[in-house]
């Protein structure tokens, strides 16, 4: 318990640099399905695609 | 391919995470998980390593940008299935034609809400940082003048070296990996 306080007392600190920019997500409810399970409730990519395709299609 | 002088690429199975610290993400670690083909060896390893994350309890962070991005690559990826190619994905969505859109919705909304159901993960553990910071866009423009990156990566790694912070989970070595001092997770 102690660990974890001080840990959360310096995250603090990194995120004071960004003056209240950084916020929290603040989800309704945490998932109960696993991350496995979440992942495969998404779509796949498409056909001929890749996932640096796929990114630089976006970035560029 | 160039890597920077001080670039560790850390293992996403055996590395220690980053203790005290914080663990940066970069769109491609979300887009790898989610969008990836079922048996490729990228997407197992995604999934497992933020499966690692939300049972260490890792402090992780992000750009707002990842949002963004996430939800355009969503769009374009679905519109591509339909239309065959990026350059007719794009012109579907430059004509907002709703024939064209809709029947895509139900999928796009699906990997909008993995999304969301991932960082629900994370609880309070999870800080999302908007680039409005000036020293953030003056941090992003020195990136890009210098290693030649494009917008979004160099917001990425702006928004994490003006925290003072190193570590970056990203499959996307490339461009990353010009940028000096930076401990990149992507080897799996």
């Amino acid at each position: 318990m102690e660990k974890r306080k001080k840990r959360e007392k310096e995250i603090k600190a990194i995120f004071k640099v960004y003056n209240g920019s950084a916020v929290v997500y603040n989800a309704p409810q945490s998932s109960d399905k696993s991350i496995s399970q979440i992942c495969s409730t998404g779509a796949t990519l498409a056909k001929g695609t890749t996932l640096n395709t796929l990114l630089n299609e976006v970035r560029k | 391919m160039k890597l920077g002088n001080n670039t560790f690429l850390k293992h996403l199975k055996i590395d220690s995470l980053p203790q005290n610290n914080v663990l940066f993400w970069d769109t491609s670690l979300v887009v790898a998980a989610i969008f990836n083909h079922p048996q490729s060896d990228m997407r197992k390893a995604a999934i497992d390593f933020i499966d690692r994350l939300v049972k260490e309890k890792t402090y992780i962070a992000c750009s707002s940008v990842l949002i963004e991005e996430f939800v355009q690559l969503s769009i374009l990826n679905e519109l591509k299935k339909s239309q065959g190619s990026r350059t007719q994905a794009r012109k579907a969505l430059e004509k907002k034609d709703d024939k064209i859109i809709n029947p895509h919705l139900g999928d796009i909304e699906k990997n909008i809400v993995a999304m969301n159901d991932i960082f629900s993960k994370f609880k309070d553990n999870l800080r999302i940082v908007l680039p409005n910071e000036s020293g953030i866009v003056k941090k992003a423009l020195e990136l890009q003048c210098t290693y030649q990156l494009e917008r979004a990566d160099s917001l990425h790694i702006a928004t994490m070296l003006f925290g003072s912070q190193r570590d970056i989970a990203c499959f996307d070595r490339g461009d990353f990996g010009k940028v000096d001092g930076l401990n990149i997770w992507c080897r799996y």
